[in-house]
C-alpha cells in the first residue's frame, strides 16, 4: 500500500466534504407547522399530525413511560426518559434536544398526564420546539403505527 | 517459471496456479460487493445531507463535533473508496480505509446502550432505525469481504 494514494483519497473526501459544508449551510431551515390546539401553551400534535412529524429526520419523540414500559415497546426511535428522572436528566440531554427540529412528547394514553408535566418542563428549559402527542403509546399501536421492541 | 513473470499468460499449469483462480474471483467479487454497497450508502446520504444530518444530530449518540465530521466526510469517503474499487485504482487503500470505517460501524453498534435506536441506517429507503446488533454484525460481514481484497496483491 502506498502512502500517497491513502493521502488522495482523503484529500478527495475532504474537498468534496467541504461542498457539503456549503450546501448544508446555504439551505433555508424547514418549517415546521404548528398544529391547533395546545396545554398551557404547548401545541398538541393528533395521531395522524405525529405520524407525519415521525417521518421528518428532524423530530425527536421522547416517551416518559418507565423503562419497562419502553422496553416492551415503543415508537420507532424514541428516546425513553421517564418522566420521574427527567428533571435529572436534562443537563446532559440538553444538547441532543436542543439540536431536534420538533421535540414530540408521549406517554401511555390521554389518561396520563405525564407528557404534559414532562413538555412544561422542557419548555420552561427553553425548547420551543416541544409538543405534545396526548393519545400517545395506546393510539400510536392500534393505528398500526412503525414500533419497537427492545429485544436486548 | 509459474508466478515468476507476474503474468497470466505464462502461468503454466500446476497446482499452485490453479490454487490462485479461486482466490482471485473470491477478491474481485467482495471487491465489486464493497464497491456497490458503499456506493449505495454514499448516494443515499449525499443526495439527501439533512437527513443524514439529521440522522446523526437528533437520533445519533454521539458528540456534536464527532457526528459533524462524520456528516460532512463519512459520505464522501464511502463515495471515493467505491469509485476507487470500481475502477481498480488504489484497491487496497481504498479497502483499508472502508475497514477502518466498517471497525467504527461495528464498535458504534455494540456501544450502544440498551434500549436505544440507533439513528445509523447505510442505505436509503431501509428503515432509519436499527438496533446496534443489526448494524455490528453487517458491518463485521463487510469486513469479512475486505479481508480477500486486501490479500491479493496488483
Amino acid at each position: 500500500m502506498k502512502a500517497a494514494n491513502f493521502a488522495r483519497i482523503l484529500a478527495a473526501a475532504l474537498l468534496l466534504a467541504g461542498y457539503s459544508a456549503w450546501s448544508l449551510s446555504t439551505r433555508p431551515p424547514r418549517a415546521t407547522p404548528v398544529p391547533a390546539g395546545d396545554v398551557a401553551g404547548i401545541p398538541l400534535v393528533s395521531t395522524d399530525e405525529a405520524g407525519a412529524l415521525w417521518h421528518d429526520s428532524g423530530t425527536l419523540f421522547l416517551d416518559v413511560r418507565p423503562a419497562f414500559d419502553y422496553a416492551c415497546g415503543h415508537i420507532a426511535g424514541a428516546l425513553n426518559v421517564p418522566e420521574e428522572e427527567l428533571a435529572g436528566r436534562l443537563p446532559t440531554l440538553r444538547e441532543r434536544l436542543g439540536r431536534a427540529g420538533t421535540i414530540v412528547v408521549y406517554c401511555k394514553s390521554v389518561d396520563c398526564g405525564k407528557s404534559l408535566w414532562a413538555a412544561v418542563r422542557l419548555r420552561n428549559e427553553g425548547l420551543a420546539q416541544t409538543r405534545i402527542y396526548p393519545h400517545g403509546w395506546n393510539e400510536w399501536v392500534n393505528r398500526g403505527l412503525p414500533t419497537i421492541a427492545d429485544v436486548r | 517459471m509459474a508466478g515468476m513473470s507476474g503474468s497470466i499468460e505464462v502461468c503454466q499449469p500446476s497446482p499452485t496456479c490453479a490454487e490462485r483462480a479461486p482466490a482471485r474471483w473470491l477478491a474481485l467479487a467482495c471487491r465489486w460487493l464493497l464497491a456497490v454497497v458503499f456506493l449505495w450508502a454514499g448516494l443515499g446520504k449525499v443526495t439527501d445531507l439533512p437527513a443524514f444530518r439529521d440522522r446523526l444530530l437528533v437520533h445519533g449518540s454521539l458528540p456534536t463535533a464527532l457526528a459533524w465530521a462524520v456528516i460532512l466526510v463519512l459520505p464522501w469517503l464511502e463515495l471515493v473508496c467505491a469509485v476507487c474499487l470500481i475502477f481498480g485504482r488504489a484497491v487496497r487503500e481504498a479497502t483499508a480505509l472502508l475497514s477502518g470505517l466498517l471497525v467504527g460501524f461495528a464498535v458504534y453498534g455494540l456501544t450502544l446502550p440498551a434500549g436505544s435506536d440507533c439513528g445509523c441506517s447505510l442505505f436509503p429507503g431501509e428503515p432509519v432505525l436499527q438496533s446496534g446488533w443489526w448494524v455490528a454484525g453487517r458491518s463485521l460481514v463487510l469486513l469479512a469481504c475486505c479481508v480477500p481484497v486486501l490479500r491479493r496483491r496488483g
